[in-house]
């Protein structure tokens, strides 16, 4: 983690540009993530304000027993892909509570994120180790419980959490070398 | 060219900031609207005990207007005036009703208030609001009678909630064709109405309230059959673009239904109006500043709303002499451009043929908090212009809404920008 602080931390803090760091680390992760499921760049863009949003309201709520910090930003995302795919349109609660504005996006700015959103994050996962790869497809994606997921691959808890851990890590990097 | 991901850090830094400070807005969450036209509210009554709900039966509606049963007491409704006041939303892109429930303590300026975040009734979603108060306490429904109320559309006869039936009344007081069903609550925390953007869990106690149980609002036809609706989220909206004026502070005492604006750290809204289908513009009043507000750049009527409606093309948030007063143009919800009803409850103001007042009153914070000078002013004034009301809310009184609604003009309406009406509400 290159010796920098605990997301944990970062999302504990008083400090607002704490949050603005731990934005900083997550990002691009959150919009790969969300450009794989998403062509519109205007919409990857709500999706992505939404989900950092709700985290900054729920920061507090972070546990990291249960898992990386990215994890838990792209279970977010994912449940909010799915709820606006429900509704028609992205949620934006969470940025109208923290009274957030609308960013109005020229096309550069949408041409910006469609870059960053066109990431081949299959590519990204299939340079990981397989056990880690496994992990976490199962644990990010879909969900799947540590316990379920170590059960099945008949190892413990610990190991199941080292590997999706590691292979976040390795996807963050992977994905900020772009 | 600025960087969105940058912006957009920005934002978040600026959020986590204002996260830490106390936010008095808080205390108006239950007024505020979305920026969307969530205009969709399932109605849940929670009624405490339900043995208590097993002896009502079919009763007739008590009045928009008049006074809770009982003797006032401590933390209590009884005794309280009461006025039940619905009112058009002004905020740009949204379409249906506000409402709120006034208590007026006799002989003292205390004022409690409460109410819902309502749209417009439609065929599937009939019952498109209402409301007990006050929200800011919570025991005053456990010590003494209150009142609730239902709004509906045309097509409902009475109401069911739990085992009571209620009838339905039209009123002066409500949107052209809608319907309501107020009905006293007695004492020891009977009913507690919940409005909330999606359904409340039937049988269920809301957080923080003992011995309450959820119970639906069931809408009835002439024939008695319950009329079956469901759940939808509201239609998109055109989505409003938010500006803010160079000199506009941070307001922590808005007016609901407004974005509270902020200039904290990297903020990077627009700076003034941004073009749209509606514009404002004022003359002749040099202490009337325009602070922020809202523009669409296209008109979505609601075709499937059921009874009068009117839709908001443009607001804006103006300060004068200190004072908040919002503004907005209003259009006929069904068929922009065509001729609008009247504003419910409103009343011609003297001197001014062309004008209406609806006054509303001044609200305290919190229950209990003396009314004051500086307290907020919900009252609003309109005038027609052409096929479209203009109006101005708030202020320091209705003398500084004559004077703002006759410094302000339309400056543009344009009627070719229509999506074509959705039915999806």
């Amino acid at each position: 983690m290159r010796g920098e602080r605990a997301d944990a931390e970062l999302l504990s803090s008083e400090v607002a540009f704490d949050f603005g760091c731990f934005y900083d680390r997550h990002v691009r992760a959150v919009t790969a993530f969300v450009g794989c499921w998403i062509g519109e760049p205007d919409v990857v863009f709500d999706l992505v304000a939404e989900t950092f949003a709700r985290a900054l309201e729920h920061r507090l709520q972070y546990d990291s027993a249960k898992g990386p910090a990215v994890a838990w930003l792209l279970g977010i995302a994912r449940n909010l892909m799915i709820d606006s795919a429900r509704r028609g349109e992205v949620e934006s609660d969470s940025r109208e509570r923290l009274g957030m504005g609308r960013v109005e996006l020229d096309d550069e700015q949408l041409e910006v994120i469609a870059d960053r959103a066109d990431v081949h994050l299959r590519e990204a996962l299939a340079s990981l180790e397989a056990v880690e790869r496994e992990a976490v497809i199962r644990r990010v994606v879909l969900e799947e419980s540590y316990r379920a997921i170590a059960a099945d691959l008949r190892c413990s808890e610990q190991v199941v959490r080292k590997r999706v851990s590691r292979g976040l890590a390795r996807l963050r990097g992977s994905l900020e070398g772009r | 060219m600025k960087d969105p991901f940058d912006i957009l850090r920005a934002e978040l830094v600026s959020a986590a900031e204002r996260a830490a400070l106390p936010a008095p807005r808080k205390r108006w969450g239950w007024l505020r609207r979305p920026s969307r036209p969530m205009s969709v509210l399932l109605v849940a009554l929670v009624i405490a005990g339900s043995a208590a709900a097993a002896v009502l039966s079919l009763s007739a509606s008590q009045p928009l207007v008049g006074r809770v049963p009982g003797a006032i007491t401590p933390t209590s409704l009884a005794g309280y005036s009461y006025t039940i006041a619905v009112f058009p939303q002004v905020g740009a892109g949204t379409a249906g009703w506000e409402s709120l429930i006034v208590y007026t303590r006799p002989d003292t300026a205390g004022i409690v208030q409460g109410g819902g975040t309502l749209g417009y009734p439609t065929a599937t979603g009939p019952v498109f609001g209402g409301g007990t108060g006050p929200d800011s306490c919570p025991v005053c429904y456990a010590r003494g009678n209150a009142v609730t109320y239902v709004l509906t559309g045309p097509q409902v006869f009475a109401v069911r909630i739990g085992s009571q039936t209620i009838r339905t009344v039209t009123s002066p007081g409500l949107p052209t064709g809608d319907r309501a069903a107020v009905v006293f609550i007695p004492a020891k925390g009977r009913v507690f109405l919940i409005p909330g953007d999606r359904p409340v869990p039937v049988g269920t106690h809301p957080p923080g309230v003992k011995n309450v149980l959820t119970v639906p609002v069931e809408p009835l036809a002439r024939s008695g059959q319950v009329i079956r609706g469901h759940f939808t989220p509201s239609p998109d909206g055109p989505p409003p673009v938010t500006w803010m004026a160079p000199h506009a502070l941070s307001r922590w005492w808005p007016l609901w239904g407004f974005t509270v604006p902020y200039q904290g750290p990297g903020y990077h809204a627009p700076t003034r109006p941004r073009p749209g289908v509606c514009e404002l513009a004022q003359h002749g009043l040099p202490a009337l500043h325009a602070q922020f507000g809202h523009t669409i750049a296209w008109i979505a009527p609601v075709p499937d709303a059921l009874g009068e409606v009117f839709l908001s093309c443009v607001d804006t948030e103006y300060w004068m002499d200190g004072w908040p007063l919002q503004a907005g143009v209003l259009l006929d919800g069904h068929r922009p451009g065509q001729v609008l009803g009247p504003i419910p409850g409103a009343r011609a103001v003297p001197d001014h043929p062309d004008m209406v007042n609806l006054p509303l009153g001044r609200f305290p914070l919190t229950y209990d908090t003396p009314i004051s000078a500086d307290s907020p002013q919900f009252s609003l004034t309109a005038k027609r212009v052409g096929n479209a009301w203009l109006v101005v809310q708030g202020g320091s009184g209705l003398a500084q809404r004559v004077q703002v609604l006759n410094a302000l003009r339309i400056n543009k309406l344009d009627l070719h920008h229509l999506t074509s009406g959705r039915a999806t509400h």
